[in-house]
């Protein structure tokens, strides 16, 4: 936790090419036993019209950054640190000092999220014409416009649009329900879309689809993506960078090619092992041993010492800074060096 | 329960012949939308055979009808036609009285472990209750004593260990994998000859996966159990199929389009929809960065009341020609030799008039119009 004052490395400058800045964002809640930390001091930078794959177990804390980036943490859960907004033009927004209208105009119109289930998104007993009109009109913006936008969004979405807005919620699939939600979320032209697990409830041909989509809606209007999601090898090949997330701290963060071909994290590779795939030989394929700390009982030092191989007493007593692996790929670890000769990975050394 | 295996020697444990369910929609949902059609056929014509300690996973999208399928092996899901056969024996003829082995040895002897294992486990009984219980039922003349200690020493073979610490737990008190051994103990204290697993991995963390595959094929090893998975994810049905020597079946819309060994099917696959489906399995290869196309000429499935004439693919097949509209390939109507490898498509048979036939325009269905 004393991280913060030893950290330097890329990903900590902020540069003209930042659009959303994190720095030591924290999420406690208070429990009976203790405070539980479900985020942990967590600094990033995103970059403008880059796709960021944020990647993490369940129970991991991505779900709490993606609501920290909104300033949208449910009570009673207590969010700390900066996250500042820069706009195209115009002066840096404080986000979590904005007030709740701000704040509402600030998540549709510059940062906007879309969550897993769609379903629950939607209120059953409205079209979906009734949301966009809703969402249109709750921000003052030409009808008209608004929905030729809409139109257009949809079939980027492979939809066909006049059906789909006479259509209830409960009559569209899965696929096609969290396709309307992502029109719906751009609706407002947002510079930022956040997506916290968008595709985790339907089947692997659609979540595909939907990140292909996703690539060609991020190119067509400019848009900087965080996409958040347990599964690394689906985003990997979405995401210009990756960070992993391992009990409510970024471990790892670099560009996505870095990270799966030469991760430096002991944790991210033992993850890279443990997630089944078409190529890899079977025997490569590992499971993680033990499990990941309590947020009430967060261990001192590394939170992942205790199920790595290469763990010695100072990761035990002494919380790792970010080790720089290259110029914009850096490690929480102290022993990132000999990761790749201990936990070797046969499936993308040999395909290099 | 080696006295039922002589007596079925040869015959496959469930054999499926042309078997097919159909349901009657409820009105409403679909209903609305295509108000004539009232049937989904959510298994149509499928037949399949499970031999004594074979592994078979069944792959497809979310209303392929791999659940029930798999439903309809186990015998608790009655067919609308066609049969299921527990060692030559009618599942349901058995069911109605008429068979020559008791419906009650066809339920223990067929098991099913569901995706939801805690929804499976009575919340106010501990793990010793709740497997004791189907003992007491099925081997009512074993001793209270041997019974716990009998589930004791499964408890320990999953790993559950100490044993006596976890059979006393409720269910709230286990994680998402042990409730899951939980479930698979209650399964196997059935000695059971085939056990169905809908989804058995799909709900646990990345990092469990592997092991409780592990668990599940060393089970099923030791136990001489054959299992029937089903999954929607081509990478946890190669890790339980390959490392088996079993079979992996790829369902489309009610039918078996592919089957044959696990590394056969996914590394020389034949169907055009295999192969979406493993387009659609990323690899960390990013091979999508080249910007190839989609394999799928829409990215929606079309509504099972209303399946696509001819090849139910044709509509989003991206190979499909003039005869995929009008002609329904069979599994059989392929070339059987490739180590009981064989697809449901034209493409396979060389001599097909599909090779002469035009290939659909590109721009001829948009994309939600089949749906």
């Amino acid at each position: 936790m004393a991280r913060t004052q030893q950290r330097t490395t890329a990903t900590d400058r902020a540069d003209a090419d930042t659009i959303l800045e994190i720095r030591d964002a924290s999420v406690t809640f208070d429990m009976d036993r203790g405070e539980s930390r479900v985020l942990n001091d967590v600094s990033l930078d995103l970059q403008r019209r880059e796709i960021l794959g944020v990647v993490g177990e369940s129970g991991s804390g991505k779900s709490m950054l993606a609501s920290a980036m909104l300033d949208a943490v449910e009570q009673p859960g207590q969010l700390t640190g900066e996250i500042t907004y820069y706009p195209d033009d115009g002066d840096p927004v404080d986000v979590l000092d904005l007030s709740s209208g701000e704040l509402n105009r600030f998540r549709w119109e510059e940062i906007s999220m879309v969550f897993q289930g769609a379903l629950s998104s939607f209120n059953p007993t409205m079209t979906i014409r009734g949301h966009f009109e809703e969402t249109l009109e709750a921000h003052d913006t030409d009808m008209d416009a608004g929905m030729e936008r809409a139109h257009e969004l949809l079939s980027d979405l492979y939809l066909d649009a006049d059906r789909v807005l006479d259509s209830y919620p409960h009559e569209l699939s899965g696929g096609m329900s969290q396709r309307a939600l992502i029109a719906l979320s751009l609706l407002l032209e947002p510079n930022v879309l956040v997506m916290d697990e968008p595709t985790a409830a339907l089947d692997l041909l659609m979540q595909r689809s939907i990140l292909r989509l996703l690539s060609e809606l991020q190119e067509k209007y400019d848009l900087t993506v965080v996409f958040i999601t347990h599964d690394l090898p689906l985003v990997a090949g979405l995401a210009d960078r990756l960070a992993v997330l391992y009990a409510f701290e970024i471990v790892e963060r670099g560009p996505a090619d870095g990270i799966v071909h030469s991760a430096a994290h002991p944790y991210t590779r033992s993850l890279l092992k443990a997630v089944p795939n078409l190529d890899a030989p079977l025997e490569t394929m590992r499971p993680i041993d033990g499990s990941a700390p309590d947020p009430v009982n967060i261990p001192q030092g590394c939170s992942y010492a205790a199920r790595c191989p290469l763990a010695t007493e100072q990761c035990r007593s002494e919380d790792p800074w970010y080790h720089d692996v290259s110029d914009d790929h850096d490690a929480a670890c102290f022993h990132w060096e000999r990761a790749a000769d201990e936990i070797p990975l046969e499936i993308t050394e040999a395909t290099k | 329960m080696s006295d039922m295996r002589a007596s079925g020697a040869g015959d496959p444990v469930v054999s499926l012949e042309n078997l097919k369910v159909h349901f009657e929609t409820e009105e409403g949902l679909l209903a609305s939308l295509f108000s004539e059609a009232d049937i989904v056929r959510a298994v149509d014509g499928v037949s399949l055979d499970i031999a004594e300690n074979d592994v078979v996973t069944l792959v497809g999208e979310s209303g392929c009808g791999k659940t029930t399928l798999g439903k309809a092996a186990i015998g608790v899901q009655r067919p609308t036609d066609g049969s299921v056969t527990y060692r030559g024996q009618d599942i349901w003829k058995a069911k109605d009285g008429t068979g020559a082995i008791e419906f009650s040895e066809i339920r223990r002897a067929l098991q099913i472990i569901h995706q939801d294992p805690g929804g499976a486990l009575n919340p106010n009984r501990t793990v010793m209750k709740s497997l004791t219980e189907p003992l007491k039922r099925w081997q009512s003349d074993m001793q209270s004593e041997d019974r716990r200690a009998r589930v004791l020493r499964m408890l320990e073979r999953v790993g559950m260990t100490p044993p006596d610490d976890y059979a006393q737990r409720y269910p709230h008190q286990l994680s998402g994998g042990e409730k899951q051994r939980v479930a698979l103990v209650r399964a196997l204290l059935m000695n059971p000859d085939l056990i169905l697993a809908d989804e058995a991995v799909s709900a646990l963390d990345v990092s469990l996966r592997v092991e409780t595959m592990d668990l599940l094929l060393e089970l099923q090893e030791q136990f001489d159990t054959s299992f029937l998975f089903i999954s929607h994810n081509l990478s946890n049905a190669r890790y339980l199929t390959e490392k088996a020597g079993g079979r992996i079946g790829i369902m489309y819309l009610g039918q078996l389009v592919e089957i044959g060994p696990a590394e056969e099917v996914l590394q020389n696959s034949k169907h055009p929809y295999t192969k979406a489906l493993r387009w659609a399995t990323a690899d960390l290869d990013q091979a999508d960065r080249d910007g190839e196309g989609l394999p799928v000429r829409t990215i929606d499935i079309p509504d099972p009341v209303n399946p696509p004439s001819g090849c139910r693919f044709h509509t989003r097949c991206p190979k499909a020609r003039e005869v995929c509209t009008r002609e329904e390939p069979t599994l059989s109507d392929t070339n059987d030799s490739d180590r009981g490898h064989c697809a449901a498509c034209f493409r396979d048979r060389e001599d097909h008039e599909y090779w002469e036939s035009e290939p659909l325009e590109e721009n001829e269905i948009s994309p939600l119009e089949e749906n």
